[in-house]
């Protein structure tokens, strides 16, 4: 693939160009004889995956591997009564994830959770009123 | 907000993206693929790096997207970050150990800039498809420091001028143009029976 701005008279700023001498522009044109190549076929799709997947990412991760925030968000949690659910990641991690989630406000369950965490392992948060997931996740 | 980039379709296209159009991203890819794989492939002259950090300039602008406001130019705004990413991969590949490429010999900062490269001539392709010209040129730009490497090819490829390529650079114009100027010379050592030929041949048979 040749390079599409081999005319440097044409292409060149003019404020860059203004600056040259005979011998600058014989060097800018010969600067031209550098080849350019194609991106491989599936580079945009490599790329655009690549993003969504980071971007998935990002969008449950404000909650993750923080471990003052779960023991904060715990700690608060068992003073205003509510629930802190740990999960694992997924669409709803705390609903679709291949582990079961956990519902807790003891710290001590925090601590051991986030000991256990290997690398690839993200760790959901969720606060949810006490009551409310009651039923849904402590059996009742 | 800098409203007089609005115009630009590329900052329109940034600024779908940091609405969260995926859409727009996959156009922005696919416009500007070209251009920064053979920005990078003539920064770190191999073209598998180059479509990795190519690839990584794409992945650091949808990061940056939600926070997106047009400030420049799109291109400088892009090239901005290419070139930090062509400094950082050379400031990490210095540290790699298997870094002891052979020096080039001329002594000055156009030698000392050839240990990060991780493939000094051209690549094996182009070795069978393009002439000694084309090799040479290659290996000019390549042995250029990494500064004076970054504003030639904004200057003769990407055609900033050097109100950008100081915004691109973090450099004053007046740097920018000494930069400019010193790679001039420096290609001009490397090139001189090359350009020597191109003066004395007529224009139309070096075209």
């Amino acid at each position: 693939m040749r390079n599409p701005s081999d005319d440097p008279k044409r292409t060149t700023p003019p404020d860059v160009r203004a600056d040259f001498d005979a011998e600058d522009e014989a060097l800018w044109s010969l600067l031209g004889a550098v080849d350019e190549v194609a991106p491989t076929r599936s580079f945009v799709s490599r790329t655009v995956d690549r993003a969504r997947a980071e971007r998935r990412a990002a969008e449950t991760r404000p909650l993750f591997r923080r471990p003052w925030l779960a023991t904060g968000l715990t700690a608060a949690a068992a003073i205003v009564g509510a629930i802190v659910i740990f999960g694992r990641p997924g669409d709803d991690a705390t609903r679709e994830s291949t582990q079961a989630p956990v519902a807790t406000n003891d710290i001590s369950d925090v601590v051991d959770i986030l000991s256990n965490l290997g690398d690839d392992d993200l760790l959901v948060l969720e606060a949810r009123d006490a009551e409310a997931v009651q039923d849904e996740y402590l059996g009742g | 907000m800098t409203e007089r980039f609005l115009d630009d379709p590329d900052v329109q296209r940034m600024l779908r993206i940091r609405e969260g159009d995926a859409v727009a991203f996959e156009e922005f890819v696919s416009a500007y693929a070209p251009v920064l794989i053979n920005f990078m492939r003539r920064f770190v002259g191999n073209d598998v790096v180059a479509e990795d950090l190519a690839q990584e300039v794409f992945l650091k602008v949808h990061r940056a997207a939600p926070t997106y406001e047009p400030t420049a130019r799109f291109k400088t705004w892009l090239l901005t970050i290419a070139t930090n990413l062509c400094l950082n991969e050379k400031r990490r590949s210095g540290r790699r150990s298997h870094q002891s490429l052979e020096a080039l010999g001329e002594g000055d900062e156009v030698g000392r800039s050839r240990d990060w490269i991780a493939d000094e001539g051209p690549m094996p392709e182009a070795r069978l498809e393009s002439g000694e010209l084309q090799e040479k040129v290659r290996a000019a730009i390549a042995a250029l420091p990494e500064s004076q490497r970054a504003v030639v090819l904004m200057a003769r490829y990407e055609q900033l001028s050097y109100v950008e390529m100081a915004q691109a650079t973090g450099l004053t114009i007046m740097a920018v143009k000494s930069l400019l100027n010193r790679a001039k010379t420096n290609l001009k050592k490397h090139l001189s029976r090359e350009i020597r030929d191109f003066l004395v041949a007529p224009p139309e048979e070096n075209a």
